[in-house]
């Protein structure tokens, strides 16, 4: 009994049909993940660079707060910097007058008592100074007598040293404690000293992402003809134009199939949904140029339609 | 996720904090290892009642267990977790400078930060696989 042939190559076409619709819906389903994980990795950068800027925020409080020991702060009734700033302020005072009143009662003590109160004054930072306090130290004021090896080290060297000196290199020389002490709190100061301050601004311009920076893109379609698949640019994402200057996408993604007919006020845009009339406005808006584009739209619109009509 | 789902105060960055956590403890008051040493050396207590010895950093994030009533809390907490910050600092909390102690807070949301967008990417990308294996079974079969 014959029986209908069947076709081994009409069966291989179907399989390979079902794989490439396989591979094209993989490929788009990788593309979603990756676009997710990278929209994760930019909100995780975005999350530490607002921690960061929260360090730096924290940074900015007085130094007397910074200095202080978590114990005496915790051990204080205040409860908002501010108050806790003033109260340290009040009680450096004090001690202030109360150190005057040991100094005055016994001059053996004066080197050792002055020491003493030179650190915590320095250390404040802010100086209030009271009659008795500038009548005992006439002519020796704690600013301007230097405390510390460094800040001793900066007053001596600081004039003596030419500005196109790298502070690095001189500190190499000398010993190691110099060095612990200038990379860790005044690495800051010696860079400054090494660099010019005659500076361009156009360098300090944050450096756009130019396209030749990243890898080459070879364009997947041809974007001129009539027909083409192309998706709209994602927040956020990088778009490369065919002339190879980078945009930065804003414009939010479309989901349903519309049309946007630029005008001369505005864009006209046509939704999947019911049309009932046309506002007068609308058709006066539209010039002959538009007019044409609009025609080729509808034609290849109705094309479209009678090659997949029946087929979904 | 929201900002507002991580709040500082659940993660024991107070000494008082962490001493709060300890529910139940091994040993008593007087043992070298007791309940406030092990806050003082930064631990606080994440264990159950299987499990009542599991304590964990406030900084690192290192779990030990297995504790002995003789044991140094941060003599232990030095030599599992060498790179700790706060070990490094090697000063309990009230002897710490309040520059010292926010550096610490800082690092603790940084990590914390990380280690929340870690584990959700593993979760988002573990999801994503299954996701995969049914689509190519959908087409296929």
């Amino acid at each position: 009994m014959p029986r209908t042939k069947l076709s081994k190559n009409a069966k291989r076409n179907r399989d390979a049909a079902k794989d490439e619709t396989l591979s094209t819906r993989l490929r788009e389903f990788d593309l979603e993940v990756d676009q997710f994980l990278s929209d994760l990795e930019f909100k995780r950068q975005e999350r530490l660079d607002e921690n960061k800027s929260l360090a730096n925020l924290v940074r900015t409080l007085p130094q007397r707060i910074h200095d202080m020991k978590m114990g005496e702060l915790m051990a204080m009734e205040e409860k908002t910097i501010d108050e806790v700033n003033v109260a340290l302020e009040k009680k450096a005072a004090a001690n202030r007058s109360m150190m005057n009143a040991s100094l005055l009662s016994s001059s053996k003590k004066k080197s050792k008592g002055d020491e003493g109160y030179l650190t915590e004054d320095s250390g404040s930072g802010n100086m209030i100074a009271t009659s008795a306090y500038t009548g005992f130290t006439r002519g020796m004021t704690p600013s301007a007598r230097p405390v510390g090896p460094l800040s001793s080290a900066k007053a001596k060297s600081r004039n003596r040293r030419s500005r196109s000196a790298c502070g690095y290199l001189n500190t190499i020389g000398s010993n190691s404690s110099t060095i612990s002490s200038s990379t860790t709190s005044s690495r800051t100061t010696t860079d400054r000293m090494s660099r010019s301050r005659m500076r361009t601004p156009l360098n300090n311009r944050v450096k756009a992402a130019s396209a030749d920076r990243a890898a080459p893109v070879t364009p997947k379609v041809c974007p001129n003809t009539p027909l083409s698949m192309l998706r709209y640019p994602r927040i956020g994402e990088t778009v490369i134009s065919l002339t190879g200057s980078p945009i930065v996408a804003q414009c939010p993604s479309d989901t349903t199939a519309t049309v946007n007919i630029p005008i001369k006020d505005g864009v006209i845009s046509l939704r999947p949904t019911r049309l009932d009339a046309v506002h007068p406005d609308f058709i006066e808006s539209i010039d002959a140029e538009t007019w044409s584009q609009i025609k080729e739209l509808q034609s290849n619109l109705n094309k479209l339609v009678k090659s997949v009509d029946g087929k979904i | 996720m929201d900002q507002e789902d991580m709040d500082l105060r659940d993660y024991c960055i107070l000494e008082s904090q962490r001493l709060e956590t300890f529910k139940s403890w091994p040993f008593k008051a007087d043992a070298p290892c007791c309940v406030s040493k092990m806050a003082e050396a930064g631990f606080y207590w994440c264990g159950n009642e299987h499990e009542i010895d599991t304590v964990a950093c406030f900084v690192c994030g290192k779990s030990l267990d297995g504790w002995d009533a003789n044991d140094d809390p941060w003599a232990e907490h030095k030599k599992h977790a060498p790179r700790c910050a706060f070990v490094n600092l090697g000063r309990a909390e009230k002897d710490l400078t309040v520059a010292e102690w926010l550096e610490l807070v800082i690092q603790i949301k940084t990590y914390l930060i990380n280690k929340q967008y870690d584990q959700m990417r593993k979760k988002v990308v573990k999801y994503c696989e299954r996701k995969r294996e049914e689509l190519i079974k959908s087409i296929k079969g």
